[in-house]
């Protein structure tokens, strides 16, 4: 406690300067409207924020990049509210719901909610970073390969809170997600998958082309198919509606369980946003007041999903900064700025230089503060920009993602790989699959495949490993009683019908 | 022209699909059709190309070969259930408005035009470059959703490309195709 009291006393003077705040609320800026693109890559924006952090003291470097990937976790929810295209993986979850109460005229309330929920999961995320950061980065060890299966499992249970028509197609949709995340070099033999001799795809499907294909060029051809008829109407989002307190009490359930799931998944490393998300919102369907409202304009659901992709930030950090494990590409962007100024990330680090440590945490929590700053005068823009006349808004999505899949690969195979995706997401519309499930497989294959093979290499050949391990087990329970749930629903209809 | 309701964003209605009633014969068709994918799918990954390195544990094809046989089973599964709604149920005649949903994506230009619109504008934006890559794209788009409004396609396409060019090229520092006609 001491330590932490005096690592807070070496740093606030630097983060509260006027530098310092000048620092974080630029930086979230750039996160928040940048994040808001489509294929522009939390990662990409470090990169380019790299380089201005030499000069800097180390304290307000580490606060440039931390408030940037802040702003930008969360701002992907922007679009996928809005437009139903998510900037990342991490937002396509935020899409399932938040789109649909677009859709129905509550946008501005979906978007209120994404807002302060992520600022509260993002904001209580780091409390538990600064209070136990060593043991919370000791606890990414205890996490194998059998863990991380049943984590991936966890994550892929979520089709069963997307089935909206036909679980089996849901099913299916995951299934082929799967199978196109098999494409490219296999990292364990070095074998080339499906690639048919093209270049390009030895390193697999590219995600950001892929999911912009799916959901916004998908989304833009359905609605242009429907200017033609009369049953167009208008969205009736007209204002950001911050959720009132009666509300946040309501999704206290869900944001509570998803700011746990957010950090537990964001220490994992590799595990990330996407994966953190995707767990959320399955898990938050268990515990909502509405669950059957999941999958068709739930609060709850865009709460589960945003405020764990929110807290991933701080979570990600535990390992990074306790182990000099990064778990993510941006984690990797910050260590590496760590590492130009001399300090080296471990436990060591806690004791050497605590203003360094904590400093970064007071940034990430006045970043969350910025956050709700900035969101409030982006997200009335945003959603102005979204009532803009049809015939304009969608050739200015369709110019807006293309331009995101060219930068997220610095190729024209990006957009060849978005238009393909386009023409797969629209048939998939039509026959009433899903295309969040597609990109859940998608998302969660190579973690799943990698964890599955790994554990079996381990236990040479023995699936006992994922039942002996208590962790896993736990996960493989949870994820199994989540993909019953339709069945146990259906049944339960099916005899409350028979009675009547 | 288009009326004003056409012109507006598309809103409540977009939820009202999921009220469209089964369609057992089609479903059937499309259980086939995954069945077959899957099936494809599966053949085409034991073609895998080996690096020549030694197989620890299960081999690459494992995964893959999993997928299609688990896809293949679910889609035939989907298409016997269709068989047996259509057999319980009769064939009913889908109404009117069904039907017309069903076709007009095949026939309506706009989703056509939409989807096609990233590979005419991938293959020309070597020659054209970006600005007047995009530009082209984004008026041409326009004068066929609505191609009353004069000023919208001469200004939007204008701002949007300018913008577009302006944060990616500019501010994020990525090398967009240039001009290269010339």
């Amino acid at each position: 406690m001491e330590q932490i009291l005096s690592g807070f006393a070496g740093a606030l003077p630097t983060v509260f300067s006027i530098e310092g705040l000048l620092v974080i609320a630029l930086g979230v800026a750039f996160g928040v409207i940048a994040g808001a693109i489509p294929g522009i890559s939390s990662a990409l924006m470090l990169t380019l924020a790299l380089p201005f952090t030499f000069d800097m003291p180390a304290v307000l470097g580490l606060s440039l990049l931390a408030s940037i990937w802040t702003g930008s976790q969360y701002s992907s929810s922007i679009p996928a509210i809005l437009i139903n295209t998510p900037a990342s993986a991490s937002s396509v979850p935020t899409t399932i719901d938040g789109h649909r109460l677009h859709q129905m005229g509550r946008g501005g309330e979906a978007l209120g909610v994404s807002l302060i929920t992520g600022f509260i999961g993002g904001l209580a995320a780091t409390v538990v970073l600064t209070l136990i950061v060593i043991p919370l980065g000791q606890f990414a060890l205890v996490f194998g390969p059998a863990e991380y299966l049943g984590v991936a499992l966890l994550g892929l249970a979520a089709v069963s809170s997307m089935a909206d028509r036909s679980f089996i197609k849901t099913i299916l949709s995951a299934l082929f997600g799967l199978a196109i995340a098999t494409v490219g070099l296999d990292l364990f033999t070095g074998a080339r998958r499906l690639t048919f001799g093209v270049q390009e795809l030895t390193d697999g499907i590219p995600l950001i082309p892929a999911i912009v294909g799916l959901f916004a060029l998908s989304e833009v051809a359905i609605q242009a198919e429907r200017l033609r008829s009369n049953s167009v109407k208008a969205s009736g989002s007209a204002r950001v509606v911050l959720p009132s307190l009666k509300t946040l009490r309501w999704l206290g359930r869900v944001t509570g369980l998803s700011t746990v799931v957010g950090i537990i998944v964001g220490i994992m490393p590799g595990a990330g946003g996407s994966v953190a998300s995707f767990v959320a919102y399955s898990e938050g369907r268990r515990i909502a007041h509405e669950p059957e409202n999941f999958g068709k304009g739930s609060l709850e659901g865009v709460a589960a999903a945003e405020t764990a992709n929110n807290a991933v930030v701080a979570g990600d950090l535990a390992p990074t900064l306790a182990l000099g494990v990064p778990g993510s590409v941006p984690a990797a962007i910050m260590m590496s700025a760590l590492l130009v100024d001399g300090i080296w990330p471990g436990p060591m680090l806690f004791s050497r230089n605590p203003e360094v440590v904590y400093g970064l945490f007071v940034a990430l929590a006045l970043a969350n503060v910025f956050m709700v700053v900035w969101g409030l005068c982006v997200q009335p823009l945003a959603l102005k920009m979204a009532s803009i006349r049809a015939p304009i808004l969608l050739p200015s999505i369709v110019a807006i993602v293309l331009a995101g899949a060219f930068a997220s690969t610095g190729s024209m195979f990006g957009v060849y790989v978005a238009a393909a995706f386009g023409v797969v997401g629209y048939l998939m519309r039509k026959f009433d699959f899903s295309c969040g499930a597609a990109v859940l497989g998608l998302v969660l294959g190579p973690i799943f495949e990698t964890s599955l093979r790994r554990a079996l290499g381990l236990s040479h050949g023995d699936p006992a490993i994922f039942v002996t391990q208590p962790i896993s087990l736990l996960l493989i329970l949870v994820s199994l009683v989540l993909f019953s749930m339709p069945f146990v629903r259906a049944l339960r209809r099916r005899s409350k019908a028979a009675e009547a | 022209m288009a009326s004003i309701e056409e012109d507006r964003h598309p809103g409540p209605a977009a939820v009202a699909e999921d009220d469209r009633p089964a369609r057992p014969m089609v479903e059937m068709a499309i259980g086939i059709c995954c069945a077959l994918a899957f099936a494809g799918f599966g053949l085409l990954s034991q073609q895998t190309r080996s690096a020549g390195l030694a197989t620890v544990g299960i081999g690459p094809t494992f995964f893959p070969v999993g997928i299609a046989i688990v896809g293949t089973g679910l889609s035939l599964l989907y298409a016997v259930f269709a068989l047996l709604r259509a057999w319980r149920g009769g064939l009913p005649q889908a109404p009117a408005e069904l039907a017309e949903d069903t076709r007009q994506p095949f026939l309506a230009h706009r989703p056509l035009a939409i989807l096609a619109a990233p590979v005419i504008w991938a293959a020309a934006l070597p020659h054209l470059g970006f600005l007047l890559g995009t530009w082209a794209m984004m008026t041409l788009l326009i004068i066929l959703f609505d191609p009353a409004r004069v000023r919208a396609w001469v200004v939007a396409p204008l701002v949007l490309t300018t913008a577009l060019w302006l944060i990616f090229e500019v501010a994020l520092q990525v090398r967009l195709p240039p001009f290269a006609l010339i």
